[in-house]
C-alpha cells in the first residue's frame, strides 16, 4: 500500500476479498486468527448547541464537533484486544438555550500495538462568538491521525447558526460550516469528510423520496465503506410529504406544517444546523451519523421549541488485507 | 448493554461509553459509573407527533367529498393546525367534533 487509492482497495473502499469488521459497543475482542488489517478507529460526535432567546439577545450556536479518526495498518495476533465506543452525544432542547453535550472517545489497545485513541467531538457552543468548537483529538494511528471537524468561532447574529463537524476520514477537512444570511431558515451546512460531491448515500429509495418523504430509518450507505449501512434514528416514523425549502448540499428545511426539520446529512458527515424564528414553529436540527457532529439550533424569536442535532456514535472498522499466518 | 458517563473520583468527566457495567469498571477503575437516560423528551414535542398523526390519519377524509363527518373532520384539522400557536399548546388537545 503506497497511496490512498491503495489504501481505500485495500479494504476501505469495499475492494478487500474480506468481510469489514464493525464494533458499534465496547468490549474485548478476541482476534480470531492472525491478520493484517487497517483499522479505523472513530470518536463520537458531540451535539448542537440549542438557543430559543425569544428575541432576548442575538447568539450563535454552534453545531458539535466531529470525532476523531485514527488509522493504522497493524499486524493482529489471535489474541485479545479492548474496544472501547464512544458514546454520540444527547441532543438538546431547552426553555431558553444551552450548550451541547461532548461526545465520548473511542479507543483501541492490545499487546504488540500502540493504543489508538479518538476523541469525541466537543459540545456546540451557544453564543460562540470568541472560541471555536473542537473536533476530536486522535492519536497513535500508523497511518492517520485525523482530528475531527471543527466548527470556528462566530459573531453572534441573530439567526446564525452551524452544521456539525464531519469525521475527517482523509484528512483534517470537515469543518461544519456557519450560516450568518440574517434571515431566518437557513442552514448551517454540517462538515463533510469528501467534499460535498458524492459524500450522500447511493441508495436510491433514500434518494428518489428525498424532496418529498423522509423515512428515518432508511438504510443509508455511503463511499468509503459501501459494504456498511447505517441508519438514521428517530422516533418518528414518518415525516410526511410537504414543500421543501433547499438551502444547501448537505441540508435541507423540509416544512411540515409548522414544522422545520433540517436533515441531509450522510453517514460521516455533521447535521445541519437549523435557524428560524417563526412563532409557533419546531425546529429540528440533523442528528449527526458515524461520529459526526450535530447541527445547531438558533431560533431568536417566538418558536415553540426544537431539538438540536445529537451526535453520531463512535465506531471502529477492522478492514482486513490479508488473514492467516 | 447501556451507555455509561464515567467520571472520576473528583466528579470529572472521563468518558461517555457504550458498554458493559463491568467493561466500564474493568478500564476505568475507581470511577462512577451511571447510566446514561434518554434525555426527557419535552411534552412540545410528543404533542406535535400527536398532531401530526393526527393529521397524517385525516388526510384522506379531507380529501374525500363525501367522507362521514367531513365538515367537523376539516374544522378539527383547522384546530390540529393552529393549536400550536396558541396557548391551548400542549396542554389541552384539539377535540374532533361529532
Amino acid at each position: 500500500m503506497s497511496n490512498l487509492t491503495d489504501l481505500i482497495s485495500a479494504g476501505g473502499g469495499g475492494g478487500s476479498p474480506f468481510p469489514l469488521m464493525v464494533f458499534q459497543q465496547s468490549q474485548t475482542w478476541a482476534c480470531p486468527t492472525a491478520m493484517e488489517a487497517l483499522v479505523f478507529v472513530i470518536g463520537a460526535g458531540g451535539s448542537g448547541a440549542f438557543n430559543r432567546s425569544n428575541n432576548t439577545s442575538s447568539r450563535s450556536c454552534s453545531g458539535g464537533g466531529g470525532g476523531g479518526c485514527v488509522v493504522s495498518k497493524l499486524t493482529l495476533a489471535a489474541q485479545n484486544y479492548t474496544l472501547t465506543i464512544g458514546a454520540g452525544a444527547q441532543y438538546v432542547s431547552t426553555a431558553s438555550g444551552a450548550n451541547g453535550n461532548a461526545g465520548g472517545n473511542s479507543a483501541m489497545s492490545g499487546s504488540g500495538m500502540t493504543t489508538m485513541t479518538a476523541g469525541g467531538g466537543a459540545a456546540g457552543k451557544m453564543d460562540s462568538r470568541s472560541t471555536a468548537t473542537a473536533g476530536g483529538s486522535a492519536s497513535g494511528g500508523t497511518v492517520m491521525n485525523n482530528v475531527g471537524g471543527a466548527i470556528a468561532a462566530q459573531a453572534a447574529g441573530q439567526y446564525t447558526t452551524s452544521g456539525g463537524g464531519g469525521v475527517s476520514l482523509w484528512g483534517s477537512n470537515a469543518d461544519g460550516t456557519w450560516n450568518t444570511a440574517a434571515t431566518q431558515l437557513q442552514v448551517g451546512v454540517g462538515g463533510s469528510p469528501i467534499g460535498k460531491a458524492g459524500i450522500y448515500a447511493s441508495n436510491p429509495e433514500y434518494h428518489s423520496d428525498w424532496t418529498y418523504n423522509f423515512y428515518p430509518n432508511q438504510p443509508v450507505e455511503v463511499t468509503p465503506f459501501p459494504t456498511i449501512k447505517f441508519h438514521q434514528l428517530s422516533s418518528r416514523n414518518n415525516w410526511g410529504s410537504n414543500s421543501t425549502n433547499s438551502s444547501g448540499h448537505t441540508g435541507f428545511i423540509i416544512q411540515e406544517g409548522t414544522n422545520y426539520n433540517a436533515l441531509g446529512n450522510s453517514p460521516f458527515t455533521g447535521g445541519a444546523g437549523v435557524s428560524g424564528g417563526t412563532g409557533g414553529a419546531y425546529f429540528r436540527a440533523a442528528a449527526g451519523i458515524a461520529g459526526a457532529g450535530g447541527g445547531g439550533v438558533n431560533c431568536d424569536s417566538s418558536p415553540a421549541g426544537g431539538l438540536s442535532g445529537g451526535g453520531g456514535a463512535g465506531l471502529i472498522i477492522v478492514c482486513p488485507i490479508s488473514m492467516g499466518a | 448493554m447501556n451507555i455509561y458517563s464515567i467520571t472520576d473520583a473528583d466528579g470529572v468527566w472521563v468518558n461517555t461509553i457504550v458498554s458493559t457495567l463491568e467493561f466500564a469498571q474493568e478500564e476505568y477503575p475507581n470511577c462512577t459509573y451511571a447510566v446514561q437516560e434518554s434525555p426527557a423528551i419535552p411534552a412540545e414535542e410528543t404533542e406535535r407527533q400527536w398532531r401530526d398523526e393526527e393529521l397524517t390519519s385525516t388526510d384522506t377524509a379531507a380529501q374525500t367529498p363525501d367522507w362521514p363527518n367531513r365538515d367537523n373532520i376539516l374544522t378539527y384539522r383547522t384546530a390540529l393546525r393552529n393549536w400550536p400557536s396558541t396557548s391551548d399548546f400542549p396542554d389541552t388537545r384539539p377535540e374532533l367534533g361529532s
